[in-house]
């Protein structure tokens, strides 16, 4: 160990004694040119070796200019990341801390779905409650029971008869402009008068089946079907005029 | 930003070296034919003089200062005396000659480098006298910090040959301190 450290120590006074020596060796120089002096201003200096330094400086500066710009266009991917990477962790910073463009960004999504339930809903009416029929005013039930939907219609001497089903069972809906007389089985059946939007009616119930009768000032309505007595009602107060 | 900072950087080399060239050009033209003692031969070296310093050159470098005027002769020095070898097929001083007298050891006593270190100056003049490029090497070594690679592409000459002539140089300065500068 200590003779490393020995030798270590030499090596460093011999590199001062060198280090000596070069300042040495360096004041000697400069003594020289100094004593030299008067040969060294009579010296010429060529009209080739400036015009050689000019063009070099020039060069020099263009080759540095070009060595920069390329090293300038390399740069440029890493940057553009860079910004990106920032845009991107300074954007969703901004949404997920800030309420106001949280909620913003969320209604937007929500609005969506709202909007797509809007219009599924809308197509479900055309296709079961709304029958496409030529006729240009005719009135359908705007509400139907779970399950059903528009099927058919038949148009008898003026008579419309809307059919609504669920796959099994049907609903008969029957409008007649004018008067019309209906022939309805009422053996062993409950017959009760009844008042669909202050128009007189009847509702016939035999079993399990419901016939319901009603008018309003231009149009007889038969409703008849497997039903409830309170869907059938409901369907009849739902009535709608399509124009 | 830093384009900006790079074009002013570039700017102070630049006048720093046109600063270096208005300076020291006669200077080096005329140690260059000092050696040579052909005109031409002197811009052409002194070109390559410049042409070397400018990559050595640095925000940080004293234009006016003498070690910076120092490195810049020595670099036309050394430039020179290749020109004149390959000119003349010789060497300039055969320090070879005396590797017979220089002990086996490389390294000087320290304390003898100690006693010694007031009369340096002597001993660089004396060591430059028997060969100037011994003294050169040994400057850019040890006192501008220099590798053996950046020695060797601003002198012009190959690696090993910087190593050699460090070898030399450093034996040459032992004769000449153990003969207290009495080289002959």
């Amino acid at each position: 160990m200590n003779e490393k450290s020995d030798q270590s120590n030499k090596d460093n006074i011999i590199e001062a004694y060198y280090k000596m020596i070069g300042e040495a060796h360096i004041e000697n120089i400069i003594a020289d040119l100094d004593s030299n002096q008067d040969k060294i201003k009579e010296t010429t200096v060529p009209k080739s070796l400036d015009n050689w330094f000019i063009s070099f400086e020039k060069e020099r500066t263009k080759k540095n200019n070009r060595q920069r710009f390329e090293k300038n266009i390399k740069k440029i991917p890493l940057k553009i990341a860079m910004i990106l990477l920032i845009v991107t962790v300074l954007t969703t910073a901004v949404t997920f801390s800030v309420e106001a463009f949280r909620i913003r960004i969320f209604n937007f999504f929500i609005q969506k779905n709202e909007t797509h339930t809007v219009i599924e809903k809308q197509n479900s009416l055309n296709n079961q409650s709304v029958p496409n029929i030529d006729i240009d005013e005719f009135y359908y039930l705007a509400y139907l029971p779970q399950g059903y939907y528009y099927e058919k219609y038949t148009i008898i001497d003026g008579e419309i008869v809307i059919q609504y089903s669920d796959g099994e069972n049907a609903i008969l809906f029957s409008q007649y402009e004018g008067s019309i007389n209906y022939q309805l089985d009422t053996e062993d059946a409950n017959v009760q008068e009844i008042l669909i939007d202050g128009n007189q009616g009847h509702l016939i119930k035999k079993s399990e089946r419901i016939i319901l009768v009603w008018f309003n000032s231009d149009h007889n309505f038969l409703i008849k079907g497997y039903l409830p007595v309170d869907e059938v009602i409901k369907m009849a107060e739902n009535m709608e005029k399509n124009k | 930003m830093m384009i900006f900072l790079n074009i002013i950087s570039d700017d102070v080399l630049r006048s720093r070296l046109e600063e270096l060239y208005h300076l020291y050009k006669r200077d080096l033209l005329y140690v260059a034919n000092d050696i040579l003692n052909d005109y031409h031969e002197a811009e052409d070296v002194t070109q390559t003089a410049f042409i070397k310093f400018a990559d050595y050159l640095d925000n940080e470098m004293d234009v006016k200062c003498y070690k910076t005027k120092a490195l810049i002769v020595i670099i036309v020095r050394n430039l020179s005396f290749n020109i004149y070898n390959q000119r003349k097929r010789k060497t300039t001083v055969n320090i070879d000659d005396f590797r017979d007298v220089i002990c086996d050891s490389e390294n000087l006593d320290p304390e003898v480098n100690v006693l010694r270190l007031d009369s340096s100056r002597e001993m660089a003049k004396r060591l430059s006298e028997i060969n100037t490029r011994y003294a050169d090497i040994l400057v850019l070594k040890y006192n501008y910090e220099l590798t053996n690679t950046e020695i060797s592409k601003m002198l012009s000459i190959s690696e090993v040959n910087v190593r050699k002539r460090l070898s030399r140089a450093k034996k040459a300065l032992k004769k000449v301190v153990e003969r207290g500068g009495d080289y002959e």
